[in-house]
This record gives structure tokens, C-alpha cells and sequence, in this order.
């Protein structure tokens, strides 16, 4: 349409005085029906917004209601009831990071571990990365007796994200791992694990002790007792941790047979005991041990002796062994003995017949029969603890220094 | 019809009652009015529509909380009696107040649409409105989006009715409101478009898509303004690492397409049967149906009751076991049934995917059971499932497809939902021929176009009905003494001249006689300016018709080399065509 025609139409030229009338009528109807409706949409929209949000405002309430039954649920052991609770909650805001965990959480609580570990499977894929996920993902694994995927899981919840304190949650997660491991018979991938906590805990004793103890659980006593040392080096005197370390250093150090070392750290756990309100160990058992330790101090033939004291060592270690042999017999002589066992048993008798004969002095002189006489007494109680159960008193003590294969003061 | 419709003859005409005006008078005195307000209104009509469903849908849920708690359980007694007793209440409000707010939405939106030249009242809009959500409140298993639809289609029709608009204007404008609706329900302006396309209009029509868009995205706006921009569903990114894996979800669009003819079938049987049990019993059947429903959910499955969004969110967060999943899925196509059936105001989209997501989580953890490598989510299962029924069951795949990324806002999971749809669809389509919306229409002895039918329809064309030349072809410069000779020689009365520019014109013999008589030397200086149409083999045979009251035969040329000379046409080839057509593939 040309500028001239358009302004002709538009002036309504060509039309007749009643037929503008008409047209000028239906221009005003038109523009008070637009203005009605968005007078209406006005309205409205006031009115929906108050519906709207009169509504949320009692979901919320009601969501929040839900969520904290569950969570009192949850806690007072009605994990069944706290499902409904929690999958209530969720019903009213779906997609609430929150409650997803507490649901989840609930499920594995009440036993539906499958359902527990499929729902996690779902959030998992949403959010891969979540340490958190994986992690409660990699105990029910364990609960559902699955090695490999637990192990997996708690891999992947060790390389996961966390929103927050992400250190000593990741240190959480790979003291969890280690302890699996420890269970699933793999000491050395523990170690691994335990040594990498090690090095990102250097200053906080509770988290060392905790890891020196999984190290001894594991049998790594070496690293144990460093760990535990460590733990000394940090910790405030006379704190819990402190007396944690003491004690732990002490009973590793004595597996080791380093029994100076044991006796100092038992030493300095009953001074610092009388400080602490609440010790981790009773005073007296310690106590005990102490004692115990200075009577193996007695006992122990060391070679660093000199020949006279040693052989005096010698020559008592070995009455108490000779008596533990004759004992042993006596109470074995009515069983019938296995082919191997008699040959045992008549070459220590044979090694024990020259015994009463010895004189202080000649054993002192020779180095050679003094540490044949230990092997003898190690053997003796070696094969008495065999045969005839395990040995109370000196015989204990003896028993366990011939245990300890490098054999300190 | 589920409603009682006024017949054409007693709807009142928009114009008549409205104005003085008639629609010939007001195209007089202001011919571009409505193509101006068309605009303006869509987005009227887009941010009402979307406030109403917004109001609509918080009703809904109010309702619910107040008949059956913010979250119903099992062995609550309010499960049995809410449903019973709304569904009597509901039955009343619909028999003697709102006839016409029974059923679904969708089809009484055709019916507005085709035969009642767009009118929907506002008793109707209204009745559907209180109706459908006290209906779906209660727990009868429907869903809010096709009443949304009619809401959105009612309330366009008032506000057209309300300004004059041309008839032709007011059968437009419901399309417009029920997209409108559609799109606010679902959060998703494609599909809504898409779906009102595929099935309300039923064609692609330049004159309406633009006035739908405006509206689906206004009602969208307003919509997203109160629950927020993020997708219904969210599920995690499908990584389909082996393409085998697709075979997976191709078993979940058997498993659908199969589903899909059972719950047409369910429908197709109950609804019928309970209609000729006594009209006295009809009153009772909501309530009876509600009290069936009930009893689902109070002894044990209370998450059949109602839309079932929540549920599908657990579903695809995996908090069911696969036979808890297939169990809800089974129990949903019988509550719904029943629901529906019985004449309860409500729609069947939410029941319908709320299947689709169940089946789809079935088949994912049963498929993740025996194949724990495979990377898909249960879900996306469930996502995909949905789609599948959307297609098996609503048959609109174009929009299960949109549908399904909309609602996810996740592209990753196309593949698969279009496999596991289109399997689905072809499979429902081949063991029930009828879709589900044409055989509810026949059931109320209604006779809308059948989209389906529409879109397999094979458009006649050109070339279907051209033959080689068997009149004279001359050129332009030719003497008329020549081509006379020519026609004569030949016995026939017409000649095809070929002209300047690679046009035709089709020479009479009176003419070629008169050009004689002027003693022109070339037959195309005798001829007027006009010249015949240019026709394609491609176009369709329909658009021909017209010109025949001018050509007694038409040339059909080619497209690619101006002026070729591929066949000509009569308006007899064109009958004939339509006839042999009509031989083949028999009636409609």
C-alpha cells in the first residue's frame, strides 16, 4: 500500500459521515476492552500472587514439619518411620539436597540396602564427583559384601568433591578405607593409605594415634611407633592424646622388643596419668605392665652383659624354662605323641641333661654355651606354649622374649 | 461428546450478540483491526491463561492438602471417603451446572474448534476450572493439563467474543488459548505448540502461528514468574558410550507401544460400557470410581492418587525397586480407567507419563540388573518412558519428542527418545488403528478430522495427473494461418503457444481466427497480456481447480529449465486422478 492510500485508509476518506461515526465508536470500544483487560490481567496477577505465596509459605511449613520428624526418627532408631518421613519432605520440595542425603541415609538405616544403594546410585549420577555420595555409597558396598566396588567407592570418595572441611574429611574417608583393607586381609594397600594419612596429619595427635593404632592393627609396628612418637611430638602435655601416645608407644615398642623404650613410655604415662581426669587406660593395669616389663629387664640374657652377669641370667632363665619342660611332660605323659613331636621332645631332653651340671664360671667364660643355653630356653618355651597352653608368670616373660626377633634392653 | 454441546444451530453468533456491527460492516471500516489486535491479544490471552493455570494448579494442591494431607499414606480412612465423596459432589456440580466440563479438555476444544466455530462459555471455562480441580484434589487419578488447555482455549474465546472478532477470528483464537494453557501446565511452549498443531489443528497454518507462539511464551513468562525456570525433571546427562546400548531403550518402545494399546483398549472398553448402564447410576460412577481409586492408595499405593509428578521425581531419582515401579505403572492404567471413565472432569497427560516414567524405570533397573555397565540412569529410562507413552498412547510423536527435552531441558537423551518413540508409536499405531482421541470422540458420536488420518493423508499431486501435450505446441512467432492449419489438420480446438519470457498461453481456435482476421504476422502479437499459469509437477493437485474456470487445459512446466514443456492438465485428468484415488485407497 502506497504512503497516499495509507493516509487516505486512515483518515477514513472513503467512507460516509456514519460509517466514521461507527468506526471512531469501535476505536474507543476497542481501546476500553484492551484497558479492561489489563485491568483483569492486573488483578490477577495480584490474586495469584497472594495464592501462590500463601501456599509456599504452608508447604514450607509443612516440608520443614516432615523433615524434622524424620530426623527425630532417625535418631531414636525408627529408621523405617523416618523413610516416610524423609520421602514425605521430598514430595513437598522435590529435589532438596537435604533431604535426598537424609533419605538416603534413612533407607540404609532401616536395611533396605538395595533401595539405599540404588537411590544413591541415582544422586551419584547427578553429582559423580561427591565425596560425600561415594562414600556413603562405599559402606553400603561393604554391606552388601562387595570388596571390589567398595573399594572403588571409597577411592573415588577420596578423589571427590567436599563442600566443606574437605581435608579432614578426605583423611575420614582414607582412615575408613585403611581399615577395610586391614579387614579384606590387604595390609600392604592399608599401609599405603595409612602412610598417605600420615603425612596430611602431622600436627594433629588424635588423627596420628588413630593412624599409629591402624598401623599396629595392620602389624606395621616400625611405623606404629613412629607414628606414635609423632603423636608425643604435638601433642600438649598431660592431654588425653599424650597419654594415647604413651600407651600406644609402649605396647608397640614391647612387640618390638625394644623394652627400654616400652618401660620409658609406660614410665611417663603413669606420671602424666594423675593429671588427666579421664585416662584411656586404668593406671594400675598399666602399672602392671610396667612391672612386668622391669621383671623381663631381669630376665633378658642380653649379649651386651657382661659374661658373669648374662650367665647368671642364663643359668636362672633356664631353671625356670627346665621346670616349665618337666611340668609339660608330666602333664603330656598320658596323651599319645606324634612321631615328630617325641624327636622334639628327646632332643631337648638330651640338651637339658648337661644343665644340672653347670658351674657359673665355666659359663661365663664361654660365649658359645651361653647362647646355646638361650636357644635352648627359647625353644623350651616355645614348644611348652605349643603343647601345653599358653605359660603364666617368668614363663610368660620368657616366652615372649624368645618371641622378639631382635632382642634390645 | 462427553458434554451436552449446543448444536450450531442455538450457539449464539459471536457477532449478533455482541454488536450492531455486521462482520461485512466492520471489514468496511476498519479492514487491518483484527490483524492488529490479534497480536496484542495473543499475549493477553498468553499471560491470563497463564495466571488462570497458575491459580489452577495451587487449587489443586491446596485441595489436596486439605482432603488427603500434605502427603497421603496408606490405611489413612480420608483416602477412601475424599475421592468418593468429591467424585459425587463433582458429578452433581457437572450435571446440573457444568454439563459441559466432563472428560478431558482436548476433544471439547475440537469441538469448539470445528463445529462450534471457536465458542467455549464461561459457565464451561469456569465448571472445568472448579471441576477438574476438585476432581484431581481429591486424588482421582487425572492430571491438570488438558483442563488447562480448555481453560486457555475458553478463555480466548471470551476474550475474542468479547471484542467483535471475525469468525474466522474466534475459530482461530481457541487454538491460540489452549496452546497458551497447555504451554503454563507444562512449562514447555514447544511442545504445547507442537501438540496443539498436531492435534487440535491438525496443519501447519502461517495465519495462526504466530498469535500461538506469542501466547505459549506469555504464558510461559508468567508461569516461570511463579515456579521458576527450571525443568520439571532433571535427570544427569546421558553418555551413550556404546551404541548397542540403544538397543535397551528400543525394548522400553516395545514395552511402551504394547502398554500404550492396553490402556486404549482399558478406555475404549470401560468407558462405553459404563454409559450404558442406567443414566441414574451416572451421578454415581465418579463417586464410585474415586471410592476404587481410594482403596488403591489406602491399601497401599496412594502414589496412583492425583497427578503423580512427585512420584515420577522419585522414580527417577531411583527411590523404587523395579517391582514397586511396574506395580504403580499397572495400578495407574486401572485407576486412571476408572477415573476417567466415569465422566470425571480431568486429563489423561500427567496419568499418561506418570505410566510412561514407571515402565521406563522398570525396564532400566531390570535392564541395569543383568547389564550394570550400561550408562544410562534409571532416570533417563524413566524420562524416555515417558516419552514413549506420550507416543504410543496420545499419538502426537512429534511432540513426545520436545516434550521430553522441555521437561528434562536435557538434549543428551534425543537419540534415545526417538528410537524408543518412534517404536512405540508404530507399534501402537499397527495394533490399534484408531487413536485414543478419535475413539473417545466416535464414543460420544462426535465426527472430528482425525489428525492422525490428516498427516498420513498422501496429498494428490501434479504430477499424478499430467499427460503428454495432445493438442498442437507452436511458438509465438508462428503465422495464425499456420497454426490454424495445424489444429485443423489435428481435429482439435485448442493450441499451446509457447511466448516470450518462456511462457504459455493456450490458443482457442476463435483466437487463432481472430488473429487471422487482424492480420497479425505472429500469433503472439494477437494475444493479450495474459498468459497461463506456471504450474510445477510438485504442487499440489488441488491448487489447480481454480484456474480452470479461465484454461480449459493447463501446461505443467519444469522447475529447473524456465519454460520446459513437461505435460499439460484438463480439469477431466484432475477427476479422474481424484477418482482413481479415491478407487485405491476406498473411503474415509
Amino acid at each position: 500500500m502506497g504512503f497516499a492510500e495509507a493516509i487516505h485508509k486512515l483518515g477514513g476518506n472513503s467512507l460516509d459521515a456514519r460509517q466514521r461515526g461507527r468506526r471512531r465508536r469501535l476505536i474507543l470500544q476497542d481501546a476500553a476492552a484492551l484497558l479492561s483487560l489489563a485491568g483483569i490481567t492486573l488483578a490477577l496477577s495480584v490474586v495469584t500472587y497472594f495464592f501462590f505465596h500463601s501456599f509456599r509459605a504452608h508447604r514450607q511449613v509443612l516440608e520443614s514439619r516432615w523433615f524434622e520428624r524424620g530426623q527425630q526418627d532417625l535418631a531414636s532408631g525408627h529408621a523405617q518411620d523416618a523413610v516416610e518421613a524423609f520421602r514425605s519432605a521430598l514430595t513437598l520440595s522435590s529435589g532438596n539436597r537435604a533431604y535426598e542425603l537424609a533419605l538416603a541415609q534413612a533407607l540404609a538405616d532401616a536395611g533396605r540396602t538395595d533401595e539405599a544403594y540404588t537411590y544413591y546410585s541415582t544422586l551419584l549420577e547427578a553429582k559423580p564427583g561427591d565425596g560425600l555420595l561415594n562414600l556413603r555409597m562405599a559402606r553400603l558396598a561393604v554391606k552388601k559384601n562387595d570388596p571390589a566396588e567398595a573399594i572403588a567407592l571409597y577411592q573415588a570418595a577420596l578423589n571427590g568433591d567436599w563442600l566443606a572441611q574437605g581435608v579432614s574429611r578426605r583423611r575420614e574417608a582414607r582412615l575408613e578405607l585403611a581399615q577395610y583393607l586391614i579387614l579384606q586381609h590387604m595390609p600392604t594397600r592399608a599401609q599405603e593409605e595409612l602412610l598417605t594419612a600420615e603425612g596430611n596429619a602431622l600436627e594433629n595427635p588424635a588423627v596420628m594415634n588413630q593412624i599409629a593404632a591402624l598401623l599396629e592393627q595392620a602389624h606395621f609396628l616400625k611405623d606404629a611407633l613412629t607414628a606414635y612418637q609423632r603423636a608425643q611430638q604435638h601433642a600438649s602435655s598431660n592431654s588425653p592424646e599424650m597419654l594415647q601416645a604413651f600407651l600406644g608407644e609402649g605396647r608397640v615398642a614391647k612387640s618390638l622388643g625394644e623394652y627400654k623404650v616400652a618401660r620409658q613410655a609406660l614410665e611417663r604415662y603413669l606420671i602424666h596419668v594423675r593429671s588427666v581426669g579421664n585416662p584411656p587406660e586404668d593406671p594400675a593395669v598399666v602399672a602392671s605392665w610396667f612391672d612386668q616389663l622391669q621383671r623381663m629387664q631381669a630376665l633378658n640374657p642380653l649379649p651386651s652383659l657382661p659374661p658373669r652377669q648374662r650367665a647368671q641370667r642364663i643359668l636362672a632363665d633356664g631353671g625356670i624354662a627346665r621346670q616349665r619342660l618337666r611340668a609339660c611332660i608330666a602333664q603330656q605323659s598320658t596323651a599319645a605323641q606324634p612321631k615328630q613331636d617325641a624327636a622334639t621332645l628327646a632332643i631337648l631332653r638330651s640338651e637339658w641333661k648337661t644343665f644340672p651340671s653347670l658351674r657359673l664360671s665355666q659359663l661365663a667364660n664361654n660365649q658359645q654355651r651361653q647362647d646355646s643355653l638361650v636357644s635352648l630356653i627359647d625353644q623350651t618355651e616355645i614348644w611348652a606354649n605349643q603343647r601345653c597352653g599358653a605359660p603364666t608368670g617368668d614363663d610368660a616373660l620368657l616366652l615372649q622374649l624368645a618371641t622378639v626377633p631382635n632382642r634390645t634392653e | 461428546m462427553d458434554m451436552e454441546a449446543p448444536s450450531t444451530a442455538t450457539t449464539p453468533s459471536p457477532v449478533d450478540s455482541f454488536s450492531a456491527l455486521s462482520e461485512e460492516e466492520m471489514r468496511q471500516i476498519a479492514p487491518t483491526r483484527e490483524n492488529r489486535l490479534l497480536l496484542v491479544l495473543s499475549i493477553f490471552i498468553g499471560i491470563l491463561s497463564g495466571l488462570l493455570v497458575v491459580c489452577f494448579r495451587i487449587s489443586i494442591e491446596w485441595l489436596q492438602v486439605l482432603l488427603l494431607g500434605s502427603v497421603p499414606h496408606p490405611g489413612q480412612y480420608r483416602l477412601l471417603f475424599a475421592p468418593m465423596l468429591v467424585g459425587l459432589l463433582v458429578a452433581i456440580l457437572v450435571k446440573y451446572f457444568f454439563p459441559q466440563a466432563r472428560g478431558s479438555g482436548i476433544n471439547q476444544t475440537k469441538a469448539a474448534l470445528y463445529i462450534y466455530n471457536g465458542y467455549i462459555s464461561f459457565r464451561t471455562m469456569i465448571g472445568k476450572f472448579v471441576t477438574a480441580a476438585l476432581a484431581i484434589g481429591s486424588g482421582h487419578s487425572l492430571g491438570p493439563e488438558d483442563p488447562a488447555l480448555q481453560i486457555g482455549a475458553g478463555l480466548a474465546s471470551i476474550v475474542s467474543r468479547h471484542l467483535r472478532l471475525s469468525r474466522e477470528r474466534l475459530r482461530l483464537f481457541a487454538p491460540v488459548g489452549a496452546a497458551a494453557g497447555l504451554a503454563a501446565a507444562f512449562n514447555a511452549p514447544i511442545s504445547a505448540i507442537l501438540f496443539v498443531i498436531e492435534e487440535v489443528i491438525g496443519r501447519w497454518s502461517a495465519a495462526v502461528l504466530g498469535s500461538i507462539v506469542l501466547a505459549a511464551v506469555s504464558s510461559v513468562v508468567v508461569a516461570r514468574a511463579f515456579w521458576g525456570s527450571e525443568p520439571m525433571f532433571h535427570i544427569p546427562s546421558v553418555n551413550l558410550r556404546d551404541n548397542r546400548e540403544l538397543l535397551a531403550y528400543a525394548v522400553l518402545g516395545v514395552v511402551g507401544g504394547l502398554a500404550s494399546v492396553l490402556f486404549s483398549r482399558l478406555l475404549g472398553w470401560l468407558r462405553p460400557w459404563l454409559r450404558t448402564l442406567p443414566k441414574k447410576t451416572q451421578v454415581w460412577q465418579p463417586a464410585v470410581a474415586g471410592l476404587m481409586v481410594g482403596a488403591i492408595g489406602f491399601f497401599g499405593f496412594p502414589q496412583v492418587m492425583g497427578p503423580g509428578y512427585d512420584v515420577i521425581d522419585h522414580a527417577m531419582h531411583g527411590e523404587y525397586l523395579w517391582h514397586i515401579l511396574l506395580t504403580l505403572a499397572i495400578l495407574k492404567i486401572l485407576a486412571t480407567t476408572l477415573s476417567f471413565s466415569s465422566g470425571t472432569p480431568g486429563g489423561m497427560f500427567a496419568p499418561t507419563l506418570f505410566i510412561g516414567a514407571m515402565l521406563g524405570g522398570t525396564v532400566g533397573s531390570v535392564e541395569k540388573l543383568f547389564f550394570p555397565h550400561l550408562t544410562g540412569s534409571i532416570g533417563s529410562y524413566a524420562l524416555v518412558g515417558m516419552g514413549v507413552l506420550f507416543a504410543g498412547f496420545l499419538r502426537a510423536p512429534l511432540t513426545s519428542v520436545f516434550m521430553v527435552l522441555e521437561v528434562s531441558g536435557n538434549y543428551s537423551i534425543v537419540l534415545p527418545v526417538i528410537l524408543a518413540n518412534t517404536i512405540a508409536y508404530l507399534l501402537a499405531r499397527s495394533l490399534q488403528t484408531i487413536p485414543i482421541f478419535e475413539v473417545l470422540t466416535l464414543q460420544d458420536g462426535l465426527s472430528l478430522p482425525s489428525m492422525e488420518e490428516a498427516r498420513e493423508e498422501t496429498a494428490l499431486r501434479v504430477e499424478d495427473a499430467v499427460h503428454a501435450p495432445d493438442i498442437p505446441v507452436v511458438f509465438g512467432t508462428d503465422a495464425p494461418a499456420s497454426i490454424v492449419e495445424t489444429m485443423k489438420k489435428q481435429k482439435v480446438e485448442l493450441a499451446l503457444v509457447r511466448c516470450r519470457n518462456h511462457r504459455w498461453y493456450v490458443l482457442t481456435v476463435s483466437e487463432a481466427a481472430k488473429a487471422i482476421q487482424a492480420s497479425a504476422a505472429r500469433i503472439e502479437d494477437a494475444l493479450p497480456d495474459e498468459r497461463a499459469p506456471l504450474l510445477y509437477p510438485d504442487l499440489a493437485l488441488d491448487e489447480t481447480l481454480p484456474h480452470f474456470r479461465r484454461w480449459p487445459v493447463l501446461p505443467v512446466v519444469n522447475r529447473a529449465v524456465s519454460g520446459f514443456l513437461e505435460g499439460v492438465l484438463s480439469q477431466n485428468d484432475v477427476l479422474q486422478c481424484y477418482q482413481n484415488h479415491l478407487q485405491v485407497h476406498g473411503h474415509r
